[in-house]
């Protein structure tokens, strides 16, 4: 996947050099892993073994705490008491920012970048164009990018107000717009940086920011899909499996 | 549209192919990039796109499908395997890049990064989407699918199989607005000889068309909201299901 | 931009399936850090599915009795990259693991690290990343 390209390939698909850092747009293909101290677990800083997880004593949002308005900041605590109402712990899409914690796979072309998570399969198609739909609502929303230099800026809305920032009960309302930054520094580090804008929510716009490095170029991609396996199976009933007795006489 | 039109769209389209030079990617293989949709009813009964609408099970295969106990995995939001997912009735898009092609799916977000360099398959791990290696045979697109355990279903009228499942697709642009997907079935524990199937794939071109997001969701009662199972006005649940039997169901 | 189903598919069956309630990754939630565990026992068998896999050992108790204690692990992908694989933690064998107990006491536990006959040990606990 991460082969030694050639440039004349490259410059085939529409890149100018080899060199990824030096064309322009960047390349920015490859697989990234988040360096984000257990932000799943919460964006806030927090003590390590909080939910097992790793210590952080930054987390991952800038300035530390979160501008959420009074009635939002009672809403966050008390979710913190309801773990069970997480909707990535029932298998669902983390949604953006949230599933850019987890490692992914980019593939860029002068139209779209595609980002592929191993997390319950998740991907988005940036679009180099075009305008947002009217009327969408999603777990990843939909991102509109264009290059500022060597930074990708993705405009994303439509979001829907299901998702949650991590474990800890943080939380946005349908009317979130995110702008992203993926800034390369060099050939293996991007600094991932997203305003988070909610006006039911928050007080004001804030930020989250996290490094991204380069995995070697051994790295195999691996699906890790979403799936409880037969421990759930005693919640299931018979449903479609009701087949016609003569369906088998072929 | 009716049958019979369709059916010798699909001839022409059929000898039309052999003419049919597929337009290039800057590194000189075919190009498949677009946006498709297999348009049949495949994902309720494969039957309906086999070779000879014959699927050959062991008896000892269809006494254990027929004793299964189970609901159709993908009414769980689980990932449908392959090769049902090629069929299942929601667009796809493939993206090519030098030594790779990816597949993405509507349908509940799935996705393969399939590598056209030669790599032995993974051992020792099941997907439900397996490990897919590819490799071209001129301008047809060869996937050779592994490791794809025995939890999926190829369609919702409970087609099993066991975790020896090995699919090889084929991927042939046949012509501006076509691909000709073949998928060759083998199973040692469940068929007696491997068999194919075979199913136009259709693009897209609708202005402006973009994939979306489809979610398999928890509505207010604790049921899966599935994109493809929503609940029937009245009647049997099952009458759509039963409307599509072996050998009658029709690509529209 | 209008998104189109094909016309067909609209018309549906009912979905009787109920949907599974337990969270998979809550651990404070499910267990408890101040009950940590220590079994020897025999696999009884192995579930390597994600988010989470699942180990089943038979464990004999101080009393003679003999109760089957269900672990929860890394994903089938993580346990992959630390080397495990579909015939690593065999069906009958006898095997060492640690972890911790659910908090509703239950025999479940978080299985952190696992130990086979032949000495060959490994983390079975999940990465700062869960899921």
């Amino acid at each position: 996947m991460r082969c030694g390209l050639l440039p004349a390939i490259l410059a085939a698909w529409g890149f100018a050099s080899v060199s990824a850092y030096a064309q322009s747009p960047p390349s920015i293909e490859g697989y990234w892993q988040p360096r984000t101290s257990g932000a799943a677990y919460s964006i806030l800083p927090h003590p390590g073994g909080f939910f097992l997880g790793a210590e952080s004593k930054t987390g991952i949002v800038e300035g530390g705490e979160l501008p959420y308005q009074p009635w939002a900041a009672a809403k966050a605590k008390e979710l913190t008491q309801h773990m069970e109402l997480d909707p990535t712990g029932h298998c669902h899409y983390e949604g953006i920012p949230h599933v850019m914690y987890f490692g992914f796979q980019i593939y860029q072309t002068p139209q779209s970048i595609l980002m592929l998570h191993e997390n319950m399969h998740a991907w988005r198609i940036i679009y180099m164009n075009g305008t947002h739909p009217k009327d969408y609502s999603a777990w990843m929303g939909d991102s509109r990018g264009h290059w500022e230099g060597k930074t990708l800026v993705v405009d994303v809305a439509d979001l829907n107000d299901k998702s949650v920032f991590d474990m800890a009960g943080h939380f946005h309302s349908d009317a979130m717009h995110v702008v992203e930054r993926f800034t390369l520094l060099d050939a293996d580090t991007i600094n991932y940086e997203a305003t988070i804008e909610d006006p039911k929510v928050f007080t004001r716009p804030w930020k989250m920011k996290f490094p991204l490095k380069r995995a070697k170029a051994d790295y195999q991609f691996l699906e890790s899909g979403c799936f409880e396996g037969e421990r759930d199976a005693v919640h299931l009933v018979e449903g479609l499996a009701t087949i016609p007795k003569d369906h088998y006489e072929h | 549209m009716s049958h019979r039109i369709v059916l010798s769209t699909f001839l022409l389209a059929g000898l039309a192919s052999a003419q049919y030079q597929a337009p290039r990617t800057p590194d000189g293989k075919a190009d498949l990039q677009g946006i498709w949709e297999s348009r049949n009813a495949a994902a309720f009964d494969v039957s309906e796109i086999a070779e000879g609408r014959q699927i050959p099970y062991l008896p000892a295969a269809l006494e254990r499908e027929q004793k299964a106990d189970r609901v159709d995995p993908i009414a769980h939001c689980a990932m449908p395997g392959v090769p049902r997912i090629s069929y299942m009735p929601f667009p796809f898009q493939i993206v090519q890049r030098p030594g790779v092609v990816v597949f993405l799916y509507e349908y509940l977000h799935n996705q393969r990064i399939v590598s056209t360099n030669p790599r032995p398959h993974l051992e020792g791990i099941d997907f439900y989407l397996g490990d897919s290696v590819a490799h071209w045979e001129g301008d047809t697109l060869a996937v050779d699918v592994a490791d794809l355990g025995d939890k999926t279903w190829l369609d919702s009228a409970r087609h099993t199989h066991s975790d020896a499942l090995h699919v090889v697709e084929r991927y042939t642009r046949t012509g501006p607005n076509t691909i000709t997907y073949e998928a060759t079935i083998e199973d040692p524990n469940t068929y007696s000889r491997p068999w194919k199937i075979k199913m136009p794939l259709h693009r897209n071109n609708e202005a402006g068309f973009e994939l979306r997001e489809q979610e398999c969701t928890e509505g207010d009662d604790g049921r899966a909201i599935h994109p493809l199972y929503r609940p029937a006005p009245k009647g049997d649940p099952l009458e759509f299901v039963r409307s599509y039997p072996s050998g009658k169901g029709g690509a529209q | 931009m209008k998104w189109k189903l094909p016309v067909w598919s609209v018309a549906t069956v009912l979905l009787l399936a109920a949907w599974p309630v337990r969270a998979h990754h809550s651990f404070a939630a499910e267990y408890d850090k101040a009950k940590p565990l220590k079994f020897t026992g025999t696999v009884t068998k192995v579930d390597l599915i994600n988010p989470h896999s699942w180990i089943y050992v038979d464990v004999t108790g101080a009393d003679g009795k003999v109760a089957n204690w269900a672990f929860e692990t890394a994903s089938a992908a993580n346990l992959y990259r630390r080397g495990i694989r579909k015939d690593t933690v065999k069906v009958g064998t006898v095997v060492t693991i640690e972890g911790f107990q659910a908090k509703d006491d239950t025999h479940t536990g978080n299985g952190q690290r696992l130990t086979l006959a032949d000495g060959t040990k490994f983390i079975l606990g999940t990465e700062e990343n869960p899921g």
